[in-house]
């Protein structure tokens, strides 16, 4: 009975340890990311990026090329025409 | 007859040298303490624990009807303020065992200027760490039966320049750490003879260490196993005895030494738990990268206690952690019930061992699989030094008693430890006053860089009286500080004739600063946010480098 006792002991500890350093591991990097991703410092972060990005477009001569720009506005006609019902 | 007087002299002669060398050596510890004691900077968490040794000096003279000490220590208490202090009423669960003595000290003495009730606390957490020398004096002794390796033992623990540098200002760790060694010492006692007394002494000192660390319940927690593994068909009816007196035993003696418990005792013990997780929600910087302290990866404590732990003490360790860890697998894989033998240990050195190594893994996984926060390197796991020792003697014991080595291997043997000490010795005078930032002699600068160092604040009183003493005449210089700092804590430490040529300026104000300071400690990840990011106004004008490990920067205004 005691052996038993030991063996199931043993058995859990081992298995304890195999599972944090593998599955839990894996668990706790992705929820990591993810309370990262959700944070309020990722968050102004990514708003001091869009500003930075608004600013330097500010001091370029030209910000969207002549290209895409058609692109853009064909795509919007596109759309106002569609919206027309009648 | 005259043969056997003479040999009887000869016995008491030698034993009394022994003596005579052991008082020595404790007697050199202790003026070592008394000498450098005042040399030390001051820990961010000291003001916080002045307060709340005068909040529990004050419960407890009012609980026992004491209305002049209560008045007393109130008095003190409405005068330790500060508005980045952590508020008293919320964070006050700590245990009492050196806050509240520290307290009395310190009205007992009369001591009223900051520096002196400072560096008499620094005092006392060195007394309360000498004293657990001369019990890891007596565990080693107690277990190895030789004087000399017990003096090596205490002797490593003394120059672990981690804990030499923190027994003189840390009042968490090391008095947590002392009390493990005390009550191991009482543990041992009972797994000798099993007296009553040794087990209310046990069960008195390992609460009080769980008053101060919850890990301190593994203490009774492993003795309780020992005491099941050891029961049989005959005996059953003494250890099972034994299990409910370490069990009633450890929870009064955590009631009296803790008058967090006094009133609504399971409801506070249990609000004890949401202040833990409540406490501490910052970034920790390891590796380059910023963690949640409940989310580090795995080899985060490994590997400070790699880095931070001398060669000498690793090498042992390892040795004697393999050696035992070896012989406990091999009595689990020869474990059958008809062994004559008890079934993981044979005979009560064994046993120790056991107890031991039982709870070094069961501390040591905890703290690594269990979301444990941890952060400022490995201090809260500091006690686990007391194991390596252990383990360091083991193998010292091993190797001198056990391999039956010649005597000219025993003298190679003696001249590396010489060697490893001094060498260790050398690198603790070369930290001075900063041995709590100690990486050993193999760690490469990058990694010094990439982790967190100064994060007590130890060294801003340095920085603040260097500025004083070099920056200004009769002007006032404006500091601002460039990381995760109170430095406001320290200004009540400077001297008053010079206090006030110094202003500190809040964060948001760094641009404006003439100085600024940074211990490098960030509770934000630096990369996305810029609150501690120096100004482009500002150079760097000097910086606090301890063998390649940076302490402190500065930064001087230059428009």
């Amino acid at each position: 009975m005691k052996t038993f006792i030991y063996k199931i002991l043993i058995f859990f500890v081992v298995f304890f340890v195999l599972y944090k350093v593998t599955i839990s591991r894996t668990i706790n990097e992705i929820e990591s990311k993810v309370e990262f991703i959700k944070s309020k410092e990722n968050v102004e972060y990514i708003k001091s990026k869009i500003k930075d990005e608004i600013r330097n477009s500010l001091t370029k001569e030209r910000y969207i090329s002549i290209e895409d720009a058609q692109l853009i506005n064909n795509f919007l006609n596109k759309i106002k025409k569609d919206l027309k019902v009648n | 007859m005259y043969y056997r007087s003479l040999q009887k002299k000869i016995m008491i002669s030698k034993s009394s040298v022994e003596n005579l060398r052991k008082y020595f050596i404790f007697f050199i510890f202790l003026a070592i303490g008394l000498s450098i004691y005042k040399d030390y900077g001051f820990n961010i968490d000291e003001k916080f624990h002045r307060s709340n040794g005068f909040y529990w000096l004050r419960y407890i003279a009012d609980f026992f009807g004491l209305t002049e000490l209560s008045i007393l220590a109130n008095d003190k208490l409405a005068s330790i303020q500060g508005f980045t202090l952590s508020p008293i009423d919320y964070y006050n669960k700590y245990g009492i065992v050196f806050d509240v003595p520290a307290a009395i000290v310190e009205i007992l003495l009369k001591l009223e200027h900051p520096i002196d009730y400072y560096q008499a606390r620094h005092f006392l957490i060195f007394l309360y760490f000498f004293t657990s020398l001369i019990f890891l004096y007596k565990i080693l002794l107690n277990r190895f039966n030789s004087d000399y390796i017990a003096i090596f033992g205490v002797l490593l623990l003394f120059i672990t320049p981690r804990v030499f540098g923190d027994s003189f200002q840390n009042n968490k760790d090391i008095i947590f750490l002392s009390f493990t060694i005390i009550s191991t010492y009482f543990c041992f006692k009972i797994l000798e003879n099993n007296k009553k007394r040794n087990i209310f002494l046990f069960c008195f000192f390992s609460a009080i260490a769980t008053s101060l660390r919850l890990f301190g319940v593994f203490l009774p927690i492993s003795l309780i196993v020992i005491q099941l593994l050891l029961v049989k068909k005959e005996n059953y009816k003494t250890h099972i005895n034994n299990v409910l007196l370490i069990a009633s035993s450890f929870i009064i003696s955590l009631i009296l030494v803790w008058p967090l418990l006094w009133e609504n005792s399971l409801s506070n013990f249990l609000g004890y738990f949401k202040i833990l997780d409540d406490y501490f929600n910052a970034k920790v910087f390891f590796g380059g990268s910023y963690y949640e302290s409940n989310r580090l990866p795995y080899y985060y404590l490994p590997f400070w206690m790699l880095i931070s732990t001398p060669v000498l003490h690793l090498l042992l360790f390892f040795h004697g952690f393999f050696i035992v860890t070896k012989r406990f697998f091999s009595r689990l894989i020869n474990f059958n019930e008809n062994n004559l033998y008890p079934d993981f240990w044979r005979g009560k050195n064994e046993m120790k061992d056991f107890f031991i190594l039982f709870n070094f893994l069961a501390v040591f996984f905890g703290l690594i699989f269990f979301n444990i926060k941890l952060y400022n390197s490995w201090r809260i796991g500091y006690f686990l030094y007391f194991f390596i020792i252990y383990f360091c003697i083991y193998d010292l014991n091993f190797l001198f008693n056990k391999k039956k080595i010649n005597r000219t291997k025993r003298i190679y043997l003696n001249l590396i430890l010489i060697f490893f000490i001094i060498f260790t010795s050398f690198r603790i005078i070369l930290y001075h006053p900063y041995q709590s930032f100690y990486f050993n002699a193999l760690v490469p600068k990058i990694v010094k860089d990439n982790v967190e160092v100064d994060y007590t604040g130890l060294s801003s009183i340095r920085f603040l009286n260097e500025v004083l003493n070099e920056e200004s005449k009769n002007m006032k210089i404006k500091v601002g500080v460039a990381s995760w700092y109170p430095i406001w804590r320290m200004l009540e430490l400077l001297d008053e004739r010079k206090i006030n040529n110094v202003e500190i300026v809040a964060i948001r104000q760094n641009h404006t600063a003439d100085l600024l300071y940074t211990n490098r400690i960030s509770e934000v990840d630096k990369r996305y946010n810029k609150k501690y990011d120096i100004p482009s106004n500002f150079k760097k004008y000097k910086e606090l480098n301890i063998d390649g490990a940076t302490i402190y920067e500065v930064y001087k205004k230059i428009k």
